[in-house]
């Protein structure tokens, strides 16, 4: 299929201009995704301290004692939101809390055999998650939203200007060819490979960070400014239910948790109960459980003061629109599969990094290969900064999470803070000292291979003190996941290493006089 | 400035779906599930075709007419 050279054109420029507006946020986002998609192995790995007791002698999940230990904590004003967690396998129970009336917001973590609180000494996991999609950035989500839609956009001008030559483009890849081409091929066979994996993260991506917009205009030009009328049509027609400030007398959380289990018809306890409407009449109980390989959704509602089931994913049928949200978020989320689907995930999504940087390869040697307007230069300087830069921070957070004493003072703040002026410091030095993106890259990729490479050596110098033990508590449900997580950042190293050795060094002479001389040929237009 | 078309876009997208939610002759709930899963699909869309238009008063025309329904029932919510 071939369009009119206008049509062409101008979805050929739309293509360049949306991806190279998105490419360092994309770039960002899809980077992170990988530690957002293992977001609960790495909260295994970063701490030590849950790895400390012997699980084979823990008690039963008691959910009646972890909601006691946040009502006493937190002390949640009638009709709060209040969360509690705890694993089987693990002495370690996670509380949270989201109190409208007193605008408190809290999190907790605790040994649930103890009771003792555990302070928190790292956020790696939680940081690198909202990475993913800017939640520390004032309306970060929205413009996640915003980015997923340009992601969406270039996706599709892309095929739409690939129609004529689409099967060529799956397997031309011309390595010997210089960059302009070399990357071009790669751009185009990574990104036809990933494109199903592309539409269905960027659109469900989409979905979530701008449900909260797309639900008020709604609410406004189809619903007369009732919210509570979506509720109901969302929920397949129960009412909504919305607190009513009135306290009451709700069924124990063992209960609760009992006849969830029950009702989802399961062999384990949930995972977690959230509770919205905490101790008034009308709270709300989601009890959600774990869901093993390609298992369905069995998360139950009930009703805290009667304890009534009032809606259950296994029994119930799927509201329409839900359930295809289901199915998209389960997509988005690698809520299937297990841990096999999060490395074909996070390969994919890496894979999508190198469409981003190899996109702006070809913008750059097809508008401007001498690099003589200023925008390109900054633009390039900035794809290496931000990109190769992120690549070596993340290995040196890790690498801080390791080294850093434990009783050090706002250990987690010091972490967070490492990582950012490591990044912005990667990403300021282009601009100062330049000797190429080649060169750029592979001093990067370098330095971040050996950061990823010395957590692995860390963690085994740690662990051989007792490195008899590693291999059997490894084959434990929690120790596992520390595991997995230790080998993505083994792949992680072993990734930036291929990306410096596949950078040939560029003689600083031959890069310093085209990035400042002036162009020999006019630059080359689209 | 061409491109400025595109910012109507996500208005279009968002009219059009609100209008499917309110009038389509459908069940409540299927209604909504393909007004609001219309928006991002039809955003894109628009995305794409709007600068592909003979002229911005065109694009622009066909962003009104898309919003139009979200609009008439934005105006009733309002007054009625």
């Amino acid at each position: 299929m071939k369009f009119s050279p206008r049509t062409f054109r101008a979805e050929w420029e739309l293509h360049a201009w949306s991806g190279v507006i998105a490419s360092w946020f994309l770039f960002v986002m899809f980077f992170c995704g990988v530690f957002a998609l293992f977001h609960e192995e790495l909260h295994a790995w970063q701490d030590p301290r849950s790895r400390d007791a012997p699980t084979a002698e823990l008690p039963p999940v008691d959910f009646d004692e972890l909601l006691a230990w946040v009502k006493a904590h937190g002390q949640p004003s009638v009709g709060a939101l209040v969360g509690v967690y705890a694993e089987a396998e693990s002495h370690m129970a996670y509380g949270w809390m989201s109190d409208e009336k007193t605008g408190a917001e809290e999190n907790w973590a605790w040994n649930r055999v103890t009771g003792e609180p555990v302070p928190e000494i790292t956020r790696v996991a939680d940081e690198l998650y909202y990475l993913h999609f800017f939640h520390r950035v004032p309306g970060g989500l929205e413009f996640s939203g915003v980015l997923g839609v340009l992601l969406l956009v270039a996706t599709v001008t892309g095929v739409v200007i690939h129609l004529k030559d689409l099967k060529r483009q799956f397997w031309q890849f011309r390595s010997e060819m210089r960059a302009r081409y070399s990357g071009s091929d790669a751009h185009k066979v990574l990104g036809i490979f990933g494109l199903p994996f592309v539409i269905v993260l960027g659109w469900s991506g989409v979905l979530l960070c701008l449900s909260t917009i797309v639900g008020g205009a709604f609410t406004w030009a189809a619903y007369d400014g009732q919210p509570e009328k979506i509720e109901e049509l969302r929920s397949g027609g129960l009412p909504a239910r919305f607190p009513s400030g009135r306290p009451a007398v709700g069924v124990a959380a063992n209960e609760l948790a009992a006849r969830a289990q029950r009702a989802a018809g399961s062999s384990e306890a949930p995972r977690s109960l959230n509770v919205s409407g905490f101790g008034d009449e009308i709270a709300t109980v989601y009890a959600n459980f774990e869901r093993h390989g390609f298992e369905p959704d069995r998360s139950v509602v009930l009703d805290g003061r009667t304890g009534a089931v009032l809606r259950s994913a296994v029994h119930d049928a799927p509201v329409a629109g839900a359930a295809f949200e289901r199915v998209m978020f389960d997509l988005h989320f690698a809520h299937f599969g297990g841990v096999f689907v999060k490395f074909v995930y996070s390969a994919l999504a890496l894979a999508f990094c190198a469409v981003v940087v190899t996109g702006n390869v070809i913008w750059l040697e097809r508008r401007d290969r001498e690099r003589a307007r200023l925008g390109n230069r900054v633009l390039e300087r900035l794809i290496v900064g931000v990109c190769a830069g992120l690549c070596l921070a993340t290995g040196v957070y890790f690498l801080a999470n390791r080294l850093l004493p434990l009783d050090l003072g706002a250990r987690g703040d010091v972490e967070f803070g490492l990582f950012l002026a490591v990044w912005a410091i990667a990403a300021l030095i282009p601009f100062f000292v330049w000797r190429g993106a080649r060169n750029a890259t592979r001093g990067y990729a370098w330095a971040g291979a050996a950061a990823y490479l010395l957590v692995i050596v860390v963690d085994f110098a740690i662990e051989s003190v007792h490195l008899g033990s590693f291999f059997t508590r490894a084959l434990s449900a929690h120790e596992g996941e520390a595991l997995v997580f230790e080998l993505v950042i083994a792949l992680l190293g072993l990734g930036a290493a291929a990306v410096a050795l596949a950078q040939r060094p560029t003689s600083s002479s031959a890069t310093s006089s085209s990035a400042s001389s002036p162009p020999s040929t006019p630059p080359v237009s689209a | 400035m061409k491109w400025v078309v595109s910012l109507g876009a996500p208005l279009a997208a968002l009219g059009f779906g609100a209008g499917v939610a309110r009038y389509a002759p459908l069940d409540g709930a299927v209604a909504l599930a393909w007004g609001q899963h219309l928006v991002v699909p039809l955003w894109v869309t628009l995305m794409c075709v709007l600068p592909l238009q003979k002229s911005a008063r065109r694009a622009w025309l066909l962003c009104f007419g898309l919003a139009a329904p979200g609009l008439v029932g934005l105006a009733q919510g309002v007054i009625g």
